[in-house]
């Protein structure tokens, strides 16, 4: 175990490297810079003045070394666009907004997957389950940016029950944790279901249900925990896409979250903000793969790795 | 040779009768039928409605007013009309009748998932054939790339290679074709979301090599002096289409989510062309505490939804017709 935790750390740093390498010459390859889309167009004496002061004017593997030793002390350099920030503030300020809608959305998917997967299992072949799995479906195909405007215009501005839009208290959460995690919530849902229905093909559930146990006891003791482990795996990179990937969301509801500050900093051409932001999300990424591995051996003893 | 040949009837006759049984299993599955006949109307009218604007004019005075009304471009004074006879999903902000810009822009979106998905079956299967046949440190390198990839985050990477490459791709392009510059957004929005979409084909490809190529059929080939290309090309894609066709069928419809997302976020396809998550986008600017225009958004939301949830009950039932036909 120890062993393969070592290994797969030392991976990290390769990966990292690669992914970081990959974002850093994509913009860099790209015509157009953070400066030339100002209303202005600026003189060619202020622009290489300003590439100078930024060292955008020095070969690129130079750059690249540059932005490797300041990302070893957090620092990612100015960003190019919001000039008075740094990268790392930045992303100091927004990541927590992301992470506490990623979270709550997290546990919504999962509060309301779980039990509609266990009900559709457990009443399998029933017309439950057929009305059931069609809304399960519903549910995947449902994205965010159908579901969050529709839920705006209801319950916003014809009922008046909650506010469109913003961030800080707490009924400016409800609606973007639903919005955001309701497609992962029929994810998990389906999922759950088929791995529950998958389970109870074993005969040691057969022996579980010939000793006489009751049925909805053989189903959560027995069923459900083994039923659990594709779930889990899951978990990770939905918990990734849920942090990374709310960018619809934050747009629709104006959250100042690292999501918004993404799609701003790429169409801008804001280098420094990019590629910030992408060893920011690749670092999250990475480790929360690694965590759901370690889980999955801590959950399924039947797993060793070597 | 004498015997050559009523094997090979043998073979045909075999593959028409597993095709037949494929079907009836697909066709056993009623969500899938529901699927797939939603999916067929859609197309359907996709692609009937065009035709029938471009041959209205013919048919005198009224066919003109009609082609001119409901053309997906034409501007009016009708503002923000609520659905009703004339116009069947209401008009948008400049007059546009909203049906028909949603029958365009559903055309587009199936377009984009379609050919992304295209896309990433071909990097897919060229790449899960090539490593799955080669075998050995090939086959290592290679699949440890496709990890490499998997654990980049993949709609940023989407963002960055479409922000990146569209001026890149833009400029080229129109040194060649002057009139290519407004698809450039369209070009490379597929090809990235078609280079971001390949890893699990690629994966699932490599695990049907590793077990066809050790088939006595492939040994067979190689005795009988067949070239590398020979055996990959006449032997080993025929035999993994098939899973690679249904796999394609479930990439379609991510991509076109993913199509309609970056779309939404003004990533995508670009006005004047409209694609369903772009016309959301345009509903939701239009928000405004006074007036609800709910048409905006839930007319074109409704159209994705339907398209979303055909496509992924197609592609599940043709997964499950293959998989019961394997076990059986």
């Amino acid at each position: 175990m120890i062993r393969y935790l070592v290994k797969r750390l030392c991976l990290f740093v390769p990966l990292l490297l690669v992914i970081t390498l990959l974002s850093f010459c994509l913009v860099k390859i790209a015509p157009g810079g953070p400066f030339d889309s100002e209303r202005a167009p600026l003189t060619p004496e202020v622009e290489r003045q300003l590439k100078a002061r930024y060292y955008l004017d020095e070969p690129l593997l130079k750059q690249y070394m540059r932005f490797l030793f300041g990302a070893l002390q957090l620092d990612f350099g100015p960003s190019l666009r919001y000039r008075s920030h740094s990268v790392y503030e930045i992303i100091r300020e927004s990541a927590p907004v992301s992470a506490i809608l990623g979270l709550l959305a997290f546990g919504f998917a999962l509060g309301l997957g779980l039990p509609i997967g266990f009900y559709t299992a457990a009443r399998r072949g029933r017309w439950q389950d057929y009305t059931s799995s069609l809304i399960i479906i519903v549910m995947m195909c449902t994205p965010g940016f159908i579901l969050a405007p529709i839920l705006v215009l209801v319950l916003s501005l014809k009922l008046k029950l909650l506010p469109p839009a913003l961030w800080g208290n707490i009924e400016h959460v409800v609606l973007p944790t639903i919005a955001l995690g309701l497609i992962y919530a029929g994810r998990i849902a389906r999922l759950f279901r088929g791995s529950l229905l998958e389970v109870s093909q074993n005969e040691f559930i057969l022996l579980a249900r010939a000793k006489g146990l009751p049925e909805s006891k053989v189903l959560l003791r027995h069923v459900a925990r083994l039923a659990i482990l594709p779930v889990v795996t899951y978990c990770g990179p939905m918990l990734a896409d849920l942090l990374t990937g709310s960018f619809v969301i934050e747009n629709i509801f104006q959250i100042p979250g690292s999501g918004m500050m993404f799609v701003h900093a790429a169409l801008n051409s804001d280098y420094t903000l990019v590629v910030g932001l992408v060893t920011f999300y690749a670092i999250i990424l990475i480790s929360l793969n690694l965590f759901v591995d370690v889980c999955y051996a801590v959950i399924d003893p039947r797993i060793r790795y070597e | 040779m004498n015997k050559g040949s009523p094997k090979l009837v043998n073979a045909d006759q075999c593959g028409s009768m597993e095709k037949r049984s494929s079907l009836g299993l697909f066709l056993a599955n009623k969500p899938a039928c529901l699927g797939a006949i939603t999916l067929a109307i859609l197309i359907g009218i996709v692609i009937t409605w065009p035709i029938a604007l471009k041959i209205a004019p013919l048919f005198g005075q009224e066919g003109q007013a009609f082609a001119i009304t409901y053309h997906p471009l034409a501007l009016s004074d009708d503002q923000f009309q609520a659905p009703s006879v004339k116009h069947w999903f209401g008009t948008d902000v400049h007059g546009r009748d909203l049906f028909s810009r949603v029958v365009y822009g559903t055309g587009i979106s199936i377009l984009v998932g379609i050919t992304g998905a295209l896309i990433s079956l071909i990097i897919g299967v060229a790449w899960g054939t090539v490593a799955g046949y080669a075998g050995g440190r090939i086959d290592t390198i290679m699949m440890r790339i496709v990890d490499v990839l998997y654990s980049m985050p993949g709609i940023i990477v989407v963002i960055v290679l479409v922000t990146t490459s569209e001026r890149f791709v833009g400029d080229k392009l129109a040194a060649i074709i002057p009139t290519a510059k407004t698809m450039t957004r369209f070009l490379t929005l597929i090809i990235g979301l078609g280079a971001v979409s390949w890893l699990t084909m690629a994966r699932i490809i490599r695990a049907q090599v590793l077990s066809l190529k050790n088939l006595p059929f492939i040994d067979a080939a190689k005795v009988l002096g067949a070239s590398h290309s020979r055996i990959i090309f006449r032997h080993i894609i025929p035999n993994v289409l098939g899973i690679a066709i249904v796999y394609w069928t479930l990439t379609v419809p991510s991509i076109v989510l993913y199509e309609s997302f970056l779309s939404y976020l003004g990533l995508g396809i670009q006005p004047p062309m409209a694609s369903l998550g772009s016309l959301i986008a345009e509903g939701v600017e239009q928000i405004n505490p006074v007036k609800v225009y709910w048409w905006l958004i839930v007319c074109p939301g409704a159209v994705l939804l339907a398209l979303l949830v055909s496509l992924n009950l197609v592609g599940d039932g043709s997964r499950d017709a293959l998989e019961t036909k394997r076990l059986t």
